[in-house]
């Protein structure tokens, strides 16, 4: 059937399908810029080239064809390089970009339009199952958004070129390109109508597959998919330098986001920690080797944690039991030690083996450094400051086992490493002796010790992000020449001296790096932690199985006060548009990416329930009618209740012959509104133009009340619901 | 859009009546059906017809069947180039018993006149036909006269020679409802043509069958056909089509549109509707426009002119697209 809107020229449609395949494309190969630790080369290229042909369609159409032949000919090597050189994901997605670049800017055949929707799709896949973010959820919204309008006003241009492609070919080659004008002329109700139509019947689909299909964790099932990080922050790994936490503090952006429980009771200023460091030299703390070979050993693996924390378990699902339940979503590529506040009881994360546990530094990592975004549980959380020490029985095994056969010269190893204070004499002495100053000859428990400290280093030292060192004779050591000196210091500094002195004065100490504190949310109550949030902070051994938290930074608390909380209903925190904006995030977060099963569940009983719940409302209902029916009909009869009746059927009876004289159904009832011009006609004429040739006989009749009902006054018009129900007979 | 509702039986009453007159016209003029209904739908219509074609195929009998069969007063006017005004619309002769002028009226005082060979006569005996096929009167020496009703002038011209002759100038074409072409007639039509004999034109045998006032009837019930308004706006298109060719020295006149919208009405009341369909208006679009049209670089040849004019208007046709 011939297209009847006139509206849309054949030139309009043919460059309302460029623009929107263009658009396709561009909208796809902007995915890639999710991916974190991806080659985003391939991607700006593309990006610019296909939004300049957007704008200019006119430069696209003046490129010779032996441009095109040659980028056609150049990916060819191109892919080979970067199949040589990368891993297959990069290459495949390099490969398409490519593609999608050359395809989108050069669609005029079906094949060619069959191929960019391909592409595209393949595309969106891909970078899909890679990233799983809340921009990565508009931009697939908007690329099925248009590729139903590429393929709808595709499907126009094939039903109004009637199969005449030299017609087209035609039009293509003098096609001025006004974009703005084939817009303009898109804005039309049928078009408009029919694509919203199917756009949110798609949104519904999905949606509803979305909360009845079973839950599948991709990564696990499609291990193709794995790209490697090449980024990371060097402030949160096993060695530390000193300034390099600092260095974070920099960066604006949120690394953590930790959504907690309702009417729980959190922290003013929770410090997330990360990871503790034992062993120091020359102004790094780092992990003493020992430690660092346990980690690939299968001792490091969560299933054995039950040797050094029996109260404490590992899962991929949430437990059973009742308690607050802190979910933490850790961006990507922030450090492969997951911040948790300390002890708890019960810790979910969605894949057990790609975690390892460092059970004397008390850190839990992943085994490589995440790509997306990964979140996990912590159930009842102990808030106290204090972290178990492993117990020393464990120590012999573990340790003797993983250094077998490797001689580490000169080098203590866990737990001497505890005590480790500089190579340097000089500067070692400087820590004795200040240790010394800070005694004063008493004896001291450690938590005594660590509050004397801090207050000394507190007098001496004022807090500063800025450090110039000066130079001293005869010490290399920074931190020794900064205890030695009266000058500001940021955290860092504080908190390596406190562990030194702290050493000097026998008492074991580590350094601890994380974030501490954070933002409130108050739109989705949840704590956004930012990478300027980092911190270093210090634990001391209190001689009796617990790490003690110290911070000796000045203007935090003392050790071994209680931190302030505050319940959750009561904190008032950030309100503006880019809190607003990261609780949408967050949202995304919870809904879509940390949906597990259970809530899954719950929302589909709870569909059930709602559903439950208006089925009864409306049987309420109906048999309530029914008996308000029953005694009405069953009351006494007078003249008054015989009239009413009359009168309601009397109406019954009228609008029953307008229903029948109007001769439509219920179809073009709602559609007339999106029609142009008289319903009645808009049918005849299309029953009309399906009767090609004017028939003869009995039939005649029939074709003349067609063309009357049309064309004739409306008057003089026969019953249209009899014309048209004899005209269905005629075909 | 005709409010006044057009009633069953008028409309039968003329559908009978124009079947009487081409049934009658028919008997006379062998093959040539279409231009029958044409002329027909011209005279339904209200309007002139010029019938344009080579000597001898039959306009000057076409012309005298339809004036005879209406049993309307007919007159002949044969225009030379010696023709003057006076000759055409009367004159007014000075009498001497009561020394005033009396008006003295022509040929054209009637009604249905047959102007032959128009385009011999010169442009201005040519122009005094301007005001009254435009308002059915005549005024001479200042004074108004009304011609007759039905009011109707069938003019033949011969585009072909050129010897002698004065174009039709534009504002005088574009008086005419129709230009109508008679052709040759099919070989087995000119056989019966052959085959009668050659009567002289007051011998023809056209009956009279119809009175004036059943024509002025037929006249009114025309205007009372309906136009639903996607047809009228398809009208419309078609004319402004004319006005953005760019191969058309100028478009169709206002005049030419409410022309075509009334031949559509006639066509419709012809085939026994009340009512246009599109059909109607694409049938007589190209004998309404046809001759409204020059073309912006004239041809030499003037029946080439028309084929490229026609050929123009048909594309136009095809391009514009019909109310479904």
């Amino acid at each position: 059937m011939k297209s009847r809107s006139r509206r849309h020229s054949i030139e309009d449609l043919v460059t309302l399908k460029w623009t929107l395949g263009a658009l396709m494309g561009l909208v796809c190969i902007t995915t890639l810029f999710n991916i974190h630790g991806h080659n985003q080369l391939p991607a700006v290229v593309a990006t610019l080239a296909v939004s300049i042909g957007i704008v200019r369609p006119a430069w696209v159409a003046k490129v010779p064809q032996w441009i095109w032949k040659f980028y056609a000919l150049a990916i060819i090597p191109l892919v080979l390089v970067n199949v040589m050189s990368k891993d297959t994901i990069p290459a495949l997605l390099d490969l398409n970009t490519w593609l999608i670049l050359f395809r989108s800017l050069n669609h005029t055949k079906r094949r060619e339009e069959m191929q960019l929707a391909l592409l595209c799709l393949f595309l969106i896949i891909m970078t899909g199952i890679l990233t799983a973010t809340l921009v990565f959820g508009f931009q697939l919204l908007a690329f099925a958004a248009i590729a139903i309008a590429y393929l709808l006003v595709s499907t126009a241009i094939e039903s109004k070129i009637e199969g005449d492609y030299e017609l087209l070919e035609r039009i293509r080659e003098k096609n001025p390109m006004r974009v703005g004008k084939a817009f303009l002329s898109l804005v039309d109700t049928r078009f408009a109508f029919l694509g919203i139509s199917m756009f949110s019947t798609l949104v519904f689909i999905a949606a509803m597959v979305f909360i009845a299909i079973p839950r599948i964790d991709v990564e696990d099932k499609v291990s193709l998919f794995k790209m490697k990080s090449t980024r990371s922050l060097t402030g949160f790994s096993d060695r530390v330098q000193l300034g390099e936490v600092t260095s974070i503090k920099n960066d604006e952006s949120i690394a953590l986001r930790v959504d907690v429980p309702e009417n729980a009771t959190v922290p003013i200023t929770p410090y997330w920690r990360m990871l503790a460091l034992d062993d120091y030299d020359g102004g790094a703390f780092s992990l003493s080797p020992g430690l660092v070979d346990l980690q690939g050993s299968p001792l490091a693996s969560p299933y054995h944690s039950i040797r050094y924390w029996p109260d404490r378990r590992f899962s991929q699902t949430p437990s059973n039991e009742f308690r607050d339940r802190w979910t933490f979503f850790l961006e990507p590529e922030v450090s492969r030690y997951l911040p948790v506040l300390g002890p708890f009881r019960h810790m979910t994360v969605s894949k057990l083996s790609d975690l390892s546990i460092g059970p004397h530094m008390h850190y839990f990592a992943l085994d490589d450094i995440n790509s997306k975004m990964i979140s996990y549980q912590i159930e009842g959380v102990d808030l106290s400051g204090k972290v178990p020490d492993v117990p020393a029985a464990a120590y012999a095994m573990m340790l003797s086992s993983t250094r077998d056969g490797v001689t580490r010269p000169n080098r203590l190893s866990y737990p001497q490493t505890l005590l480790n204070l500089p190579r340097e004499e000089a500067s070692a002495d400087l820590f004795r002796r200040m240790a010394g100053e800070i005694r004063d000859g008493r004896k001291l428990d450690a938590l005594s010790f660590a509050r004397l400290a801090n207050r000394f280093l507190w007098e001496r030292h004022d807090y500063s992000l800025q450090v110039q060192l000066p130079p001293v004779a005869g010490m290399k050591d920074p931190v020794a020449r900064w205890l030695e000196s009266d000058l500001p210091g940021h955290c860092e500094f504080f908190a390596t001296s406190f562990v030194l002195l702290a050493r000097a004065a026998g008492f074991p100490a580590r350094l601890v790096v994380g974030f501490k504190g954070g933002e409130w949310n108050a739109y989705e109550n949840y704590f956004m932690v930012k990478n300027s949030d980092a911190h270093a902070w210090a634990e001391i051994y209190d001689g009796a199985g617990s790490w003690l938290r110290v911070d000796p930074t000045p203007g935090s608390i003392g050790p071994g006060t209680n931190q302030a909380t505050q319940l959750v209903s009561e904190r008032v925190g950030a309100s503006d548009s880019s809190a607003f904006l990261d609780s949408l995030r967050l949202l995304w977060y919870r809904r879509i990416v940390n949906y597990d099963e259970a809530t899954q569940r719950e929302a589909a009983i709870q569909l059930k329930d709602f559903f439950l719940a208006y089925i009864s409302v409306a049987e309420q209902w109906a048999v309530s009618m029914g008996e308000y029916l029953y005694e009405f009909v069953t009351a006494p009869w007078n003249i008054w209740r015989f009239s009413y009746f009359s009168f309601l059927l009397a109406i019954l009876v009228v609008a029953f012959m307008i229903q029948r004289n109007m001769a439509l159904n219920f179809r073009e009832l709602i559609l007339a509104p999106f029609r142009r011009g008289d319903p009645i006609r808009r049918k005849a004429g299309k029953v009309l133009s399906r009767i090609s040739e004017r028939p003869s006989g009995e039939a005649a009749n029939v074709f003349e009340d067609l063309q009357r009902l049309r064309f004739g006054a409306k008057e003089s018009w026969p019953n249209p619901r009899l014309v048209f129900k004899a005209a269905r007979r005629l075909r | 859009m005709m409010s006044e509702f057009l009633p069953t039986d008028a409309l039968s009453e003329s559908q009978k009546i124009l079947g009487r007159l081409k049934e009658a016209m028919g008997r006379r003029i062998k093959g040539k059906e279409d231009v029958i209904d044409q002329a027909l739908i011209c005279l339904a219509a209200d309007g002139h017809v010029l019938i344009e074609d080579l000597p001898g195929v039959g306009k000057t009998t076409l012309a005298y069947c339809l004036a005879k069969a209406m049993r309307a007063d007919f007159k002949r006017i044969q225009f030379t180039s010696d023709l003057l005004p006076t000759d055409v619309t009367g004159v007014s002769i000075y009498d001497e018993r009561d020394r005033s002028f009396h008006f003295k009226r022509g040929p054209i005082f009637s009604n249905v006149v047959l102007a032959d060979e128009i385009n011999r006569a010169t442009p201005k005996t040519q122009s005094c036909l301007l005001e009254v096929m435009d308002h059915g009167k005549v005024s001479v020496d200042g004074d108004t006269h009304a011609v007759g009703t039905p009011f109707m002038v069938i003019a033949t011209q011969n585009p072909v020679d050129y010897e002698g002759t004065f174009p039709l100038p534009e504002s005088q074409m574009d008086r005419f409802l129709m230009r109508l072409q008679m052709g040759y007639p099919a070989p087995e039509s000119e056989l019966e043509i052959l085959n009668d004999g050659q009567p002289s034109y007051d011998e023809l045998e056209v009956t009279d069958v119809v009175d004036p006032e059943e024509i002025l009837s037929i006249q009114k019930t025309v205007r009372q056909v309906f136009l639903e308004p996607s047809v009228l706006e398809y009208v419309l298109k078609l004319v402004t089509a004319t006005r953005t060719e760019s191969e058309f020295k100028a478009g169709v006149s206002v005049r030419g549109s409410i022309a075509l919208k009334a031949a559509s009405q006639a066509r419709a009341l012809f085939h026994g509707r009340d009512f246009v369909v599109p059909d109607d208006v694409a049938a007589v679009a190209l004998p309404v426009m046809g001759h409204r049209l020059n073309l912006r670089r004239p041809s030499s040849d003037a029946m080439e002119e028309r084929r490229m004019v026609e050929g123009i208007l048909s594309r136009l046709l095809s391009a514009v697209v019909q109310p479904r």
